[in-house]
């Protein structure tokens, strides 16, 4: 449902953020304002999962912020700090992604995925040859 | 020859275990075996059926399953139909997945074995195969031991009104059961109090909203479990600092909010109770002691005291922990734990556990998650370190039983989804294997 709206709402203007892996790599991607970011996630590749597809109902869409992105965000609902409650590695700018839409203040700003929570490997990892 | 890998169970550990694998491994070859015709383990048999929100991770998973580099052999019974050796003479690597859902505990107090287990009625209502049943038609007032998120499930089902349940996926057999039902009022005990509630805060909340019910607690027995101890505990009289803190004061102001009287109108009535250990059940009523909290802060214990009375109790439900079984005598299991051996999710050789089947049965599917992909890392390393070897395909030749491939799992899924939209429900499941290998196999 709020994927959808997310969608519905996104315009066609956009800016370009930073995504950070749980090992400070960072992937330079284009928002389009008004989409969420777990859909800028997943149009992007990033491994950020959302296991409930946006209804609340999982946390693992967990995204940590920048200190003053996260000042300037709207207050996260009662049901989004009850999620919260349950997100692993919890910091005090901890958001969830399916709740927070790109806007312009989130011009080359950086989006931290939580440290502990994606694999520690490289995505493509090739293992060496028997 | 490929690097194959073998995921026992088909739950959301094993999910995310084929979507780690793929993700690091892209041409890996997967083969997952699940001892149901059906997959998704605890998604269909375990969440409620007014939990429809976080079912949508089935949506996912089932784009993952029909990636190339991956086979659904359901109906197969890791430790009967295939044995753990020879899965791993024949896999490169073997991830057992298969939860923590089997069995349950006991409650130990005289008349303890007359209780039904939270567990029991969970598979009943989402239409697990080989069920006992169940009737309510005789109870008015039920009893749960235990104050976890499985006792929030099952008395929010059990206090929901029929037209609530109605367009779920509640298994039809238990819908019946429960328009006949006559169940007024719930009590939700705890042995100890409202700091150290085990429910989370979001199943409180959901509970409390829920049209019909009235939910309250008890101002005296909110003021028993309020030691020094316990407010420390919380941080009440300051500012949280970490986590734990933060969600325990959170739970406890959700608590501390709800009303101490009844609305009178409503259909039921469910008492969150603290404070209070059963002693011992007869068929219709319960006997209780008051606890202290004794001992140190967050490792508080609640010892029972003298004061002890009846409550009546038509329906006794212990909700007090799922539990482990050692699925095949080489898989080596910690009868204590119940959790099968390992060391950051290696078992021994090219064998791994992951999910509840490694952590016990705690926390939520994000938990879950989070602990495969450590599992995925461990065994990457593995690979790094040459320690797993490439196979052949020889699976077909060696297993003997009839299973399912995915694609026939998804005619049950249609055949369900069917059904359902007929009847104006989520989906109508069906409840016995030899109809789902009927559909599958047709
Ligand atoms: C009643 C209940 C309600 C819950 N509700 C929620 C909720 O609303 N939200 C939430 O986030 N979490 C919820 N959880 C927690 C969530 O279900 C678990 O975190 C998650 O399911 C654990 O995943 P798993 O794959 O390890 O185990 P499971 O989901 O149990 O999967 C194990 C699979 O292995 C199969 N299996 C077992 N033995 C064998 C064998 N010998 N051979 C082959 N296959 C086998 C099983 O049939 C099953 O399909 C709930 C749990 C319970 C018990
Ligand atoms: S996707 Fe589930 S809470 Fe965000």
């Amino acid at each position: 449902m709020l994927t959808r709206l997310g969608r519905f709402m996104s315009s066609s203007k956009t800016i370009s953020f930073f995504w950070v892996t749980h090992d400070g790599r960072e992937t330079k991607v284009e928002g389009k304002i008004g989409e969420s970011l777990l859909e800028n996630a997943h149009r992007n590749s990033i491994d950020l999962e959302g296991a409930c597809d946006g209804s609340l109902a999982c946390s693992t869409c967990h995204v940590i912020l920048s200190e003053s992105l996260y000042d300037v965000q709207p207050e996260p609902t009662a049901d989004e700090e009850d999620m919260l409650d349950l997100a692993f590695g919890l910091t005090p700018t901890s958001r969830l992604g399916c709740q927070i839409k790109i806007t312009e203040d989130m011009s080359n700003t950086r989006i931290q995925l939580p440290k502990a929570s994606v694999n520690m490997y490289v995505d493509g990892h090739k293992p060496k040859p028997h | 020859m490929a690097l194959r890998f073998a995921v026992v169970g088909s739950g959301p550990a094993g999910f995310f275990t084929l979507k780690s694998l793929i993700r690091a491994l892209p041409d890996c070859k997967v083969d997952m075996f699940e001892r149901w015709p059906v997959p998704f383990g605890l998604i269909r048999y375990g969440v409620a059926p007014d939990h429809g929100d976080i079912k949508n991770i089935i949506k996912d998973f089932t784009e993952l399953a029909r990636c190339d580099n991956f086979r659904y052999f359901g109906n197969v019974f890791v430790g009967k139909d295939i044995d753990y050796l020879t899965l791993s003479q024949i896999y490169s690597g073997i991830i057992y997945a298969h939860g923590a859902a089997s069995a349950d505990k006991e409650l130990k107090i005289p008349g303890g074995e007359k209780s039904k287990s939270a567990r029991q009625i969970v598979e009943w209502y989402n239409g697990m195969p080989n069920c006992e049943d169940f009737d309510f038609s005789k109870v008015e007032k039920v009893g749960i031991i235990g104050n976890g998120n499985v006792a929030m499930d099952v008395a929010r089902v059990l206090g929901s009104s029929i037209e609530r349940l109605q367009p779920t996926d509640v298994a039809e057999r238990a819908f019946e059961v429960f328009s006949k039902s006559k169940i007024r009022e719930i009590d939700i005990y705890g042995r100890r109090g409202p700091v150290q509630a085990a429910m989370t805060v979001k199943e409180l909340r959901y509970l409390s909203k829920v049209p019909g019910i009235s939910l309250r607690v008890l101002q005296d027995e909110i003021d028993r479990g309020l030691s020094p101890e316990s407010q420390n505990e919380a941080m009440l009289n300051s500012v949280q600092t970490n986590q734990r803190e933060r969600a325990r004061k959170r739970l406890f102001d959700l608590i501390n909010s709800l009303p101490r009287e009844h609305n009178p109108n409503a259909q039921v009535k469910i008492n969150l109770r603290f404070m209070l250990a059963p002693i011992s059940y007869t068929a219709s009523y319960l006997t209780l002691a008051r606890t202290n909290l004794q001992g140190p802060e967050l490792h508080q214990v609640a010892v029972p005291s003298d004061e002890t009375f009846k409550e009546n109790c038509d329906l006794l439900i212990r909700s007090i922990g799922y539990s482990s079984v050692q699925i095949d005598k080489n898989l080596p299991f910690d009868q204590e734990l119940g959790t099968v051996k390992n060391l950051g999710g290696k078992v021994e050789g090219n064998n791994y556990v992951t999910g509840w089947a490694r952590t016990g049965p705690f926390g939520v599917i994000d938990t879950t998650m989070r602990n495969v992909f450590q599992t995925i890392d461990t065994l990457i390393q593995d690979i790094d370190n040459n320690l797993l070897q490439y196979k052949p395909d020889s699976i077909l030749d060696i297993l003997k039983c009839r299973f399912l491939t995915f694609k026939q799992w998804e005619k049950i899924d249609q055949y369900e989804l069917n059904e359902g939209l007929k009847k104006g429900k989520a989906r109508s499941k069906i409840t016995s294997v030899d109809k789902m290998l009927e559909i599958g196999l047709s």
